[in-house]
């Protein structure tokens, strides 16, 4: 198949812009650069759009699990969809103002006193699960596995506030194992992500990667 | 055959787990054990920079990231790091939500819980700008033309009725910067701003569990962090508060550490006890 055949207007727009972008950094204060800091700015905006992309996504999802009534997630979706309606109408019927400092309207409170509250509390879950892993999951089956324990016990007793109160070896090598031998293999992977990214973006500037049109590659 | 001791150690069910778990949390809220906090040196080093600033008239740029979710560990660090900079006399503090849509609400909440008691002055000691969505295109925006991105602060009002934002046009205008959470703002920070503005002073406040996201950069680009309420804690006894509640929490940070250096403890007891019963026969 020509090359051509697969390159649609989207395709193009998409390796223009794209262009534009990496020549800015190259060109700074030129007309590349005002037009790459005027692209930036609309991404800003439709960032902002994409919220209520994926707000009418989730409605959808849920009132179409309320229609079915969907076994023991049909309440919940309809819970849910209450919910958004009760941010929405509050948030829009107080105005712009009403999430800005101090603002004593029924948004804010929903927000401090139910929706953060929720969201730490389901968190706060992984503090259960964390103790049982630990009691089963870390055992020193072989040699490797014990220096991997013994790893893990120095890091742990080093985030433990008293950790350097009971021994002073402990924030000393949780600190050498942190920053030095796991530093060094997240920057491996960081570089190795970094040459994975300047790959990617050389077959989209060739117009080789069309998986973000919906096209095959 | 009657079952050995160190079986039933390794047997324990995971309700009593969760049980002693909740009591080893609970106590604590109730009975102050006064445990030891050791200050680390990446508290200290983000400590004494900021603490420089003092009478400078210097300006320090909050880049909130933070998600709801997040806030238990995040409220200290924030509280922390805003209390010291307005403890301090003549420095300005810049706040940008920047991604999370939580962003500006709990930016509120942490400012709501300081800035009144110690007297400061909304746009002239410090001010929330607006709100960006995208985290790539928000730092992008910042680093090509501060000002520019700008037209209000959250409230609406307009950045040039602010006496705080008086002299401020681009990232140059900054002497510190600091990202909340820098788990998720890292890469943007070390791609877009410090390749621009590598003589500012950079710091991140990331979750103990997230550290690893930020780790990489350490260092290189990022002077240091706070991780997590230990590092808050530890941050409000190096200013000397009035404290957040971190360091009264440091008691059940302490006895859950410990917990689960006993539950690992607990679950090899058995794995070795029948190594050495079988070398025995």
């Amino acid at each position: 198949m020509a090359w051509y055949r697969g390159v649609t207007p989207p395709l193009v727009l998409a390796i223009i812009v794209a262009f534009i972008i990496l020549f800015s950094y190259f060109y700074p204060g030129t007309f590349v650069d005002q037009l790459s800091s005027t692209i930036v700015n609309w991404v800003i905006i439709i960032g902002a759009l994409m919220i209520w992309t994926g707000l009418i996504n989730l409605l959808r999802f849920s009132v179409r699990e309320v229609r079915r009534k969907v076994p023991g997630r049909w309440y919940l979706a309809l819970f849910q969809v209450c919910l958004i309606a009760v941010m929405l109408i509050s948030g829009f019927g107080e105005g712009p103002g009403s999430t800005a400092k101090g603002a004593k309207t029924v948004i804010m409170w929903l927000y401090n006193n139910y929706y953060i509250w929720a969201e730490l509390a389901l968190a706060g879950l992984s503090g259960l699960w964390t103790v049982t892993a630990a009691y089963r999951a870390f055992r020193a089956r072989s040699l490797e596995a014990f220096i991997f324990l013994l790893g893990a016990v120095f890091v742990l007793m080093r985030y433990a506030p008293v950790g350097g109160a009971i021994w002073i070896g402990f924030p000393i090598v949780g600190g050498w194992i942190i920053y030095q031998p796991f530093t060094a293999m997240l920057r491996a992977l960081v570089i190795a992500g970094g040459i994975g990214i300047i790959a990617y973006a050389a077959r989209f500037y060739m117009g080789k990667e069309r998986q973000a049109f919906g096209m095959r590659g | 055959m009657a079952e050995e001791w160190y079986e039933k150690v390794g047997r324990i069910p995971r309700k009593v787990m969760y049980a002693l778990t909740l009591i080893i949390l609970i106590v604590p809220l109730f009975v102050s054990f006064a445990l030891p906090v050791h200050i680390s040196s990446e508290t200290r080093i983000m400590y004494e920079t900021i603490e420089k600033l003092r009478g400078t008239g210097k300006r320090v740029l909050f880049i909130a990231c933070t998600i709801a979710a997040h806030w238990g560990e995040f409220y200290h660090m924030y509280f922390a790091i805003f209390q010291h900079i307005f403890l301090l006399e003549n420095v300005k503090l810049i706040i940008v939500p920047v991604a999370s849509p939580d962003a500006p609400a709990l930016t509120w909440m942490a400012l709501d819980a300081i800035s009144n008691p110690l007297n400061k002055q909304y746009g002239v000691d410090y001010a929330v700008l607006t709100f960006l969505p995208d985290p790539t295109a928000a730092f992008a925006s910042m680093a090509e033309n501060f000002r520019a991105t700008f037209t209000a602060d959250l409230s609406g009002t307009p950045i040039d009725k602010l006496p705080v934002m008086e002299g401020v046009y681009t990232l140059s205008d900054f002497d510190v910067i600091i990202t909340a959470d820098v788990a998720a703002a890292a890469p943007q920070v070390a791609r877009i701003f410090y390749p621009r503005f590598p003589d500012k002073t950079y710091f991140g406040l990331v979750l103990a569990g997230a550290v690893m996201m930020y780790l990489p950069f350490h260092g290189t680009v990022f002077k240091s962090a706070l991780v997590g309420p230990r590092s808050a804690a530890e941050y409000q006894i190096l200013y000397g508060g009035p404290y957040s509640g971190a360091v009264r929490q440091m008691d059940i940070y302490s006895a859950y550490h410990l917990f689960i250096l006993i539950a690992i403890i607990l679950g090899n007891i058995p794995f070795i006890a029948r190594k050495i019963s079988r070398r025995r026969k």
